[in-house]
This record gives structure tokens, sequence and C-alpha cells, in this order.
């Protein structure tokens, strides 16, 4: 009984977890202006995010140890660095969007402009950090983000025309006002806000910290190939309650204020008030999750002692390195730029980082060395090439593509 | 050593060019570009605006939400009108139109900011708002259909892309 508890938790952590800053900014506005015409890069998105989640899960119950100390092992100091620089400047710029997305989601609760939030959202993520087990803030975030499914709630409430939708969906392309390159722009956002660098160093980090053995691999998953999927549907819900409500009036997302209209629309205060707790607590778990990130990453690659399961005396740099990235995330929302601007770069720069993140990652699972009988299979293999290509058409094209349409406008 | 050197500050270079391109490629918009964009702008921004004053008088979002999405509204609005005021116009036709787009701008800004001073502050009264958020929507709508039509005339346009201070 108590294993089923803990998958299901697994479960549903996953799929609390799985919507971000990001999936909510870049659903709703692909939503807003395109209907559900770029579902399908969300779910190629989620197929890819979930076939090198369980990778990288793998290799760290498996061998033991987590992605960033094997790739600079097994692929040398300066390939390492070159993987560490680009996850780790993405990463921090993640964490900029996320402590953002707080102070935005804190907004609409209050009123009272971001930039007064954005200290108490970093100390928040600080304190917890500091303070919380690894599973517990793990578990809270998770479950409190299982409120956003209020979005297919209210995609249901909204009564849409569920044969225009389908035919949005199933006939790819974009409205006749829109550029085919601002098209291409979004699906690019949209696949980088789906396979962001960050949920698989968390996801390997996070095997260590909770002492993933080969026995926790199938867990690991169902997790992964449950949790995901789901939520997958809920940014397309989001998606899907911008297409109904916002593009119709001609109401182009470029703030969170605007990405609960639909919600409130459909439901009222209460619908309201749980979307409002969901964003909180995904961006909140998100900016856990990412600052984490940015500690794991530069720890594992230096050697430096590391892991929530270590009192903070023990990893002293671990900890003073995440203390350090939640600074520089504060300085730069301190200069008053928009977080949801933020949050549109950072989508697009990660899809340009991909190929760094996951080749490594690709590499490792074929080692026999670090994963004896556990390496891939071929038809693993098969797909995680494919989606490498995939990865590497995206992040040649994210540049020339945000300079071309000038950033989507 | 050295041309590896030479190659590694050359992609810096490069990759410094390429985030500095985005945004002045962006302000190499043609005023017709930027007109439409205002008014695009400005008609998503009075539209969220109509939405949420409407879900306020049904009592279905929270006057801190509500408040929130007006604030964002107008800071909308007045982005597009500085965008407008700091492009200069290359004929007589793009002069007018520049000041239509302007007016309309302000007419919702006007519009917002009266729906934020009754939710806010009790100023006047909210359901007196919405003929005024309406009346700025359906003239943005308006001017959009014009501003649409212009940018896609080759006739209208000049001979190369007047500059925007923007």
């Amino acid at each position: 009984m108590s294993k089923l508890f803990a998958v299901a938790l697994g479960i549903l952590t996953a799929i609390g977890g799985f919507v971000d800053i990001g999936d909510l900014v870049t659903n709703a506005v692909v939503g807003s202006r395109f209907g559900m015409s770029l579902a399908w890069v969300v779910l190629i998105g989620v197929v890819g995010i979930c076939i090198y989640a369980q990778m990288s899960g793998r290799v760290a119950a498996v061998s033991g140890r987590a992605t960033f100390e094997i790739i600079r092992e097994r692929l040398g100091p300066r390939a390492g660095l070159a993987n560490l620089a680009a996850s780790f400047l993405i990463n921090l710029l993640t964490v900029t969007a996320e402590i953002g997305g707080v102070a935005l989601a804190l907004q609409l609760a209050t009123s009272v402009a971001p930039g007064w939030w954005i200290p108490v959202a970093a100390f928040g993520v600080w304190i917890v950090i500091w303070r919380a087990r690894f599973k517990l803030l793990e578990n809270v975030t998770g479950l409190l983000g299982l409120t956003l499914i209020v979005f297919a709630v209210a995609l249901f409430m909204l009564s849409p025309d569920w044969g225009q939708l389908a035919g949005q969906a199933l006939q790819p392309g974009p409205p006749s006002d829109e550029p085919v390159a601002t098209y291409w722009f979004y699906a690019v956002a949209l696949f980088g806000a789906a396979m962001t660098p960050y949920e698989v160093f968390f996801f390997s980090s996070g095997a260590i910290e909770e002492q993933w053995t080969k026995q926790d691999l199938a867990k690991s998953r169902l997790n992964v190939l449950v949790g995901f999927p789901l939520g997958g549907l809920l940014s397309l819900a989001i998606a899907g309650c911008a297409a109904v409500v916002l593009l119709p009036q001609a109401i182009d997302v470029t703030s969170l204020s605007q990405v609960v209209l639909p919600v409130a629309e459909a439901g009222g205060k209460v619908a309201l008030a749980f979307v409002i707790v969901g964003i909180l607590a995904a961006t909140f778990g998100a900016a856990l999750e990412t600052t984490l990130s940015s500690g794991y990453t530069l720890a594992q690659y230096f050697g430096w002692s590391w892991g929530k399961f270590r009192k903070p005396a023990k990893a002293a740099r671990f900890h003073l390195s995440m203390i350090i990235a939640l600074l520089i995330a504060v300085a730069i929302l301190a200069t008053g730029v928009d977080p949801i601007l933020v949050t549109e770069y950072s989508v697009v720069f990660s899809a340009v980082a991909l190929p760094l993140t996951y080749l490594p990652i690709l590499i490792i699972a074929n080692d026999r060395e670090y994963m004896g009988d556990e390496v891939n299979g071929r038809a693993m293999n098969f797909v995680g090439q494919v989606y490498l290509v995939i990865i590497l058409a995206a992040a040649i094209a994210a540049i020339p593509l945000l300079i071309v349409t000038g950033a989507g406008a | 050593m050295q041309a590896s050197r030479r190659s590694r500050a050359a992609s810096a270079a490069a990759s410094a060019a390429l985030v500095l391109a985005v945004p002045l490629l962006a302000g190499c918009a043609s005023p017709e570009a930027t007109f439409e964009a205002a008014v695009g702008q400005g008609v998503a921004a009075t539209e969220t605006a109509r939405l949420v004053v409407d879900q306020q008088l049904d009592e279905r979002t929270f006057t801190t939400t509500a408040l929130a999405t007006l604030g964002d509204a107008r800071r909308e609005l007045v982005a597009a009108s500085g965008q407008v005021a700091g492009t200069d116009a290359a004929s007589e036709a793009e002069s007018e139109t520049r000041t239509e787009v302007l007016d309309a701008l302000d007419a919702a800004l006007d519009a917002v900011n009266a729906a934020r001073d009754a939710m806010a502050s009790g100023v006047g009264s909210l359901e007196a708002v919405v003929p005024q958020l309406d009346a700025a929507a359906d003239g943005l709508t308006a001017l959009e259909q014009t501003v649409d039509a212009d940018a896609d005339s080759p006739a209208d346009s000049p001979a190369g892309p007047a500059g925007s201070d923007g």
C-alpha cells in the first residue's frame, strides 16, 4: 500500500511540477495567437522530455552519480565546461524568470507591484532550500501545482467548439494574419519550454538526493511516463483556454494577468483562486528546482560537496553558489525588465542550449562502464538520435528566427 | 593557440552581435509596421480591460486581480503610444496616421485609467466606463483595418524604411 502511495505521489508531483512560468506564458501566448495549431510541438516536446528525463534518471540510479559529474569525467573538462557554461547561463535566466513569475502571481493576489515581491520571493526560495527537506519541498509544490488542473476544468466549462479546436490542432500552420517565421519562432519557443534543460539536471540530481537504486527504476519510469504526459495535457489546456477566450477578441498575451482571464471567465472567483495558487506553486516550485540546479551543475562539475541530504555547513560552496544565483536573478529583475520578456527569452535560449544538454546524456547512457547492462537498447537509441536531430534543428533555427521575427513581435 | 584564442574572441563577438541585433532590427521597422503593431497592441490591451471590467461587474474576479490586469493594460498602451510618438513620418499621410493612432491610443488609455480609478478609489462608476471602453476598442479596431491596408499597400510605402526613434 505504501509503495502504491509512493508511486501515486510521484506521478502527481510530476504532473504538478511539469508546468512552470515558461510553459504557462508560452502556451498562453501561442493559444492566443495561433489557436491549437502548435499542439503538435507540445506533443513532440513531451515525448522528448520523457525520453531524456528517464534516461538521465536511469544513469543516476545505476551509476549512483549525477549527470554533470559523469559528463566531466567522460567527456573531459573542456567539453564539460562548454556544457556547464551553456546550461548554467540558461538556468540562471530561468531562475530569473521563475522568481519574476512568483512576484507576478503574488501581484495577482494582492495587486501590489511585482517589484516589491521580488526580494520576498527570492528570500522565500532561499529559506526553503536552506531549511526544508528535499522530499518535502518537491512534494508540497508539486501537489499544490496540481491545482492548475483548473485550466482543464475551465476549458470544459467554456463549452468550446471541440471540432474547431481539433481542426486547428490537426491542421498545423499559421493563421492568415501571422507570418510563417513567427509561427516557427513560437514552435521553437514551445519546444524549448517543454524540454527546458534544468528539468533533466534536477531529475538526475534528485535521484541522488533520494538515493535511487536499480530497484527504483520502474517507479521513476512511471513518474516520467505518466506524470509528464499528463503535465503536457495541462499545457494544452492552457493553450486551449487562450484559444477559446482570448484569440477571438484579438487579445495577444503579454502578461500573466491575461493568462488567468479565461479561467475567471469560466469558473469565477473559485476557479481564479485555484489558478492563482497553482501558478504560485508552479513558479515557486520551479524557482526552487532551478536554483537547486544552479548549485547542482556547478558543484558537480567542480567536484564540490553537494546535496540537500548534507547539512549546509557540509556543502558550503553548493549553498553559496545558489545564494549568488538568487542575488543575480534579483539584480536582473531590479533593472525593471519585464519578467514575461525574460521568460520568453529564456525558453528560446533554452532551445539553443538543448544539444549541449542532451547529447552527453545519450553518450553516457550508452557507456557500459557506467551503465553495465542498463545501457540504452536499440529502440531507445534510435528515438534518442531522432530527437537529437530535432533538438539540433531547433537550436540552429532559434537565433535566426529570434532576429527575423523581432522576438515573435 | 593564438588562432584558437582569436576564434573564441570572434565567436564571443558574434554572439554579442546577435544579441544586440534583435533590438536593433526591431527598431528598424517601417512607420506603417510600427503603427500596425501599436494598434494591435492597443486593441489587445483595450479588449483585455473590457473583459476584466465585465468580469468585475459580474463578480467573477477579485478586485486585486482586476487591478493588476488593468495596470498591465495601461502599461501596454503607454508602451504603444511611446513607440508611435517616437516614429518619424516620411509623408503627410503617415503624419496623419500617426496622429490618428495616438488619439485612439489616448482614448483607450483614458478609458483604462477611468476603470482603474473606479475600481481602486471609487472615483466614478465602473458601469459608466463600459461604453467608454467599448468606444475605445471599436475605434482602435476600425483603425486597425485602415493601418493594415496602409501597411499592405506598396504605393503608400516610402522609398526606404524611415527610422524609428524607439
